[in-house]
């Protein structure tokens, strides 16, 4: 069996230090496979299309027929609110409202996902060349997605709201009650440190504040399915169900600010 | 086998789980194809190939995922060095084994990354850990095994396929 002896723990100790200088000087390596990386995902991204469409094929059809009746719908909604928001800009020019800044959006292709089981992220097929940097925020039509954490030149890596790196601060839509949302690599998410008597209920819409910096206010986030006493009995947290279809997203738009 | 192919099933490797294995995510669980390559490199390989295969599918799987250092670079690189040291005392050349050293390969790293999640202060709920740990676990040994059973039928095929285009 082993025998640790002064030699083995000497060359263990050179090599964990060499094998720690070179996580330093890792992340340039990264972003340089990560380019080499992109033709073949998105060649492969392309043919996992092909096949979902391919074996999904019924399920797709009717949904095609569903989405073609509610898009009537919403097309005659959205006239009216279009002449809604014409309305309101121009009340608001009446009372002379300071006008909010829109903010810019870049379409991105996802073209792979996260390879291990204890991260939940993307990978997008634009980069710095586009004007994409590290930190900013990525959404889907339907709400917030996650943010940039690391770019290339010409793809990035998205860190996904399920995921434990991630936090942002954010509000219940009905009662306003302030909380931090974290990712739990789930299917849902966590708002944390709600005090014991906030009002927050189930069914309540969970949008970003506008506290954390980039994050522009007002963007959903999901909405409350539990909501549950901490362990220590100090504070309270809501369960949310995120309103992306995180495991489905094959656009995303990138926010520049 | 050449060196080339091997470093080509190891990107082939990364780039399925990145793509293709959301398709078969056994509870949002994907088998750790990169895991299989190393133990494989770092059993039937020499020591510094191996470890160079090693360093290579960490580093794959760190550029593919979301980590704040090269943390599966060297789990992957202490993993093929304990296999390679397990190798100088036993005879690892057997199916079974190979399968018990990726079953023990997927746990010790999910419980390496576990430590790194507590020192960094992520929350990971014990239910959602314990669903990766074992799943993750029984499916990247499920796929070891399906792989090492297929083995033959690629050699027949090649075999036939060879003989095809001599005659």
């Amino acid at each position: 069996m082993f025998k640790l002896t002064k030699k083995h723990l000497i060359s263990f100790l050179v090599a964990a230090s060499f094998l720690l200088l070179l996580a330093g000087l890792i992340p340039s390596s990264r972003t340089a496979i990560l380019e080499i990386a992109k033709n073949p995902l998105i060649v492969l991204n392309l043919l996992r299309r092909e096949i979902g469409g391919f074996i999904f094929y019924h399920r797709n059809y009717l949904e095609n027929e569903k989405l073609k009746n509610e898009n009537g719908l919403l097309k005659n909604r959205l006239n009216q609110t279009v002449e809604i928001g014409l309305e309101n800009s121009r009340l608001k020019q009446l009372l002379s409202f300071k006008q909010k800044a829109p903010f810019r959006v870049i379409g991105a292709r996802v073209i792979g996902r996260s390879a291990d089981n204890w991260s939940s992220s993307l990978i997008i097929d634009k980069g710095e060349a586009s004007g994409i940097r590290r930190g900013f925020v990525v959404i889907s039509h339907l709400g917030l997605a996650g943010r940039i954490w690391e770019t290339a030149k010409y793809t990035s890596k998205v860190l996904l709201i399920n995921d434990p790196n991630f936090g942002v601060s954010a509000i219940s839509q009905r009662s306003r009650q302030e909380g931090l949302v974290c990712g739990t690599l789930g299917n849902s998410l966590v708002m944390k440190y709600l005090p014991v008597d906030s009002d927050i209920a189930v069914g309540d819409e969970i949008i970003t504040s506008g506290l954390t910096e980039m994050y522009p206010k007002g963007l959903a986030i999901g909405k409350v399915i539990k909501v549950g006493k901490e362990f220590s009995g100090l504070s309270c947290y809501a369960i949310i169900k995120p309103a992306v279809n995180l495991s489905d997203l094959e656009e995303a738009l990138v926010i520049i600010p | 086998m050449k060196n080339w192919l091997f470093l080509g099933a190891i990107f082939s490797s990364a780039l399925a789980s990145s793509v293709l294995f959301n398709y078969f995510s056994l509870f949002g669980v994907k088998p750790d194809l990169l895991l299989i390559c190393a133990v494989a490199s770092a059993v039937y390989l020499p020591k510094r190939k191996a470890l160079f295969y090693c360093f290579f599918c960490g580093l794959l799987k760190d550029t593919l995922s979301i980590n704040y250092f090269a943390a599966n670079t060297i789990l992957f690189c202490l993993l093929g060095w304990l296999i390679i040291r397990l190798a100088k005392e036993f005879n690892l050349d057997d199916e079974y084994i190979f399968i018990g050293l990726i079953a023990a390969g997927s746990l010790l790293t999910s419980l390496a990354t576990r430590v790194f999640f507590f020192y960094a202060s992520k929350q990971v709920p014990l239910g959602i850990f314990l669903r990766v740990l074992l799943i993750g676990c029984f499916y990247t040994t499920l796929i070891a095994w399906l792989a090492i059973k297929s083995i033959p039928f690629w050699e027949k095929f090649i075999k036939k396929n060879n003989a095809d285009q001599n005659t």
